[in-house]
């Protein structure tokens, strides 16, 4: 059970960390989802994938966490940062930073869709069955997380763009 | 390929999991609109930074944590004895524990609710009940009735209630066809009840009478000792209430108007 636990603590803790972007909480989820993992495993269809399944606990207790944070709303550690241009080690610094606060901002169906593909090597199929949707539905969650952050990006000038660029309509 | 296309064709590559550089038209195409290399350049961000965005590493105890908290979870399911675990889905508990369980405790409350609500409901119908049984309605002290002699018998004064009704019939007012009934079955009431007081007098002659004669009485009648012990708490009649009683089973028998007076 705890080798279980260290094979997939990483993962799991990454999803929750992205979808709640705050240490203690995605730990506090973290732990409650492989509790809860643990305790429906006689459940569990052993002809299933095991990780996307376990990510999809994991997700369903960031949502529900951020539901009752919601009602009750606390002081974030979140602050808006500037890109300096620095070197480009502090420039990558910043554009990571810079994508994880875009991600923040991102509807939770998207930003779990956009981790799971993107970060979590899931295929489509595989969130698909997680988030209990259609492939096509989490297909547009991840195009419209890609274009929604890509605006961001560009709104807060993360991204160098020619000065006589015409923005699309 | 126009722009339309671009994005589309630009997620496409990024959901093979494959670079920009990978597709040569879409290069081609990026290198002569500035507009769609810019938005290659924020989606190329996007994944870069997405890469370069490692989340921090969890708590080294988080196995330990998770272990607790599995032990603490199932150390609060009691195991079920082993009796019970086929064929049977009612939980049974021992000892201490089986006393607080939840049903039988609210059972138990229940039962002791409806007990003393029943008690309750007895003492309220005792209260309701025991004061025309103990004390005696307000007593006739106006000597409406013609006092009698200690020691005289009521029987004598009953006896007079036929005399009363055919002296009194003369005053009565005329009785209509519809009334006739009622008042026939009203006067066969009150001489039946007269007559069953004139019996219960003469078993019972001590319980008529005044105190002082009441003891005489119990003192040659051994009836009248059966019942004073049979209505411990009873007062005895007393001549004053006698006399009332009489009275109103003139009144009774003369079925006047305004009798209830």
């Amino acid at each position: 059970m705890a080798d279980l636990v260290d094979q997939f603590r990483g993962q799991v803790f990454g999803l929750c960390y992205r979808m709640l972007g705050h240490r203690q909480d995605a730990e506090d989820v973290t732990q409650e989802a492989f509790v809860r993992a643990l305790r429906s495993l006689a459940s569990f269809d052993i002809r299933r994938e095991f990780r996307p399944w376990l990510l999809a606990i994991a997700g369903n207790r960031c949502r529900s966490f951020q539901a009752s944070r919601t009602r009750q709303p606390r002081q974030t550690d979140e602050i808006e940062k500037l890109p300096d241009r620095a070197g480009d080690g502090q420039q990558a610094r910043n554009l990571a930073e810079e994508v994880e606060f875009a991600l923040s901002r991102l509807r939770v169906e998207y930003r779990q869709a956009f981790v799971l593909f993107h970060e979590h090597q899931l295929s489509y199929a595989e969130i698909a069955e997680s988030l209990d949707c259609p492939v096509g539905t989490v297909k547009t969650w991840v195009r419209r997380a890609r274009r929604e952050l890509a605006d961001q990006l560009r709104r807060r000038g993360v991204v160098q763009e020619f000065p006589d660029a015409v923005r699309r309509v | 390929m126009q722009c339309a296309e671009f994005e589309s064709r630009l997620n496409d590559l990024l959901d093979e999991r494959l670079r920009l550089d990978a597709d040569f038209l879409l290069s081609e195409h990026a290198r002569c609109c500035r507009e769609c290399r810019n938005l290659a350049a924020a989606y190329e961000a996007v994944v870069v930074g997405l890469e370069q965005s490692r989340p921090p590493e969890p708590g080294v105890d988080l196995a330990a944590r998770v272990l607790t908290d599995m032990a603490v979870a199932s150390g609060s399911c009691l195991p079920r004895p082993a009796a019970l675990t086929e064929g049977h889905s009612k939980r049974v508990l021992p000892g201490r524990q089986r006393l607080f369980d939840g049903r039988i405790l609210h059972r138990r409350v229940s039962m002791l609710a409806a007990l003393a609500a029943a008690m309750l409901l007895a003492v309220a119908l005792r209260w309701a009940v025991g004061p025309i049984a103990m004390e005696p309605a307000g007593r006739n002290h106006d000597g409406l009735a013609p006092q009698k002699q200690p020691g005289e018998p009521l029987v004598v004064q009953h006896a007079m209630a036929p005399d009363t009704v055919a002296r009194l019939s003369g005053r009565q007012p005329p009785i209509l066809e519809e009334q006739a009934t009622g008042s026939d079955s009203f006067r066969g009431l009150a001489a039946e009840t007269s007559q069953s007081f004139a019996v219960a007098m003469q078993l019972f002659p001590g319980v008529g009478a005044a105190p002082q004669d009441a003891g005489e009485a119990s003192a040659n009648d051994p009836a009248s000792d059966w019942v004073h012990g049979l209505s411990d708490g009873l007062k005895p009649v007393t001549r004053p209430t006698a006399g009332a009683l009489n009275s109103f089973l003139q009144l009774l028998a003369a079925g006047e108007k305004g009798s209830r007076s």
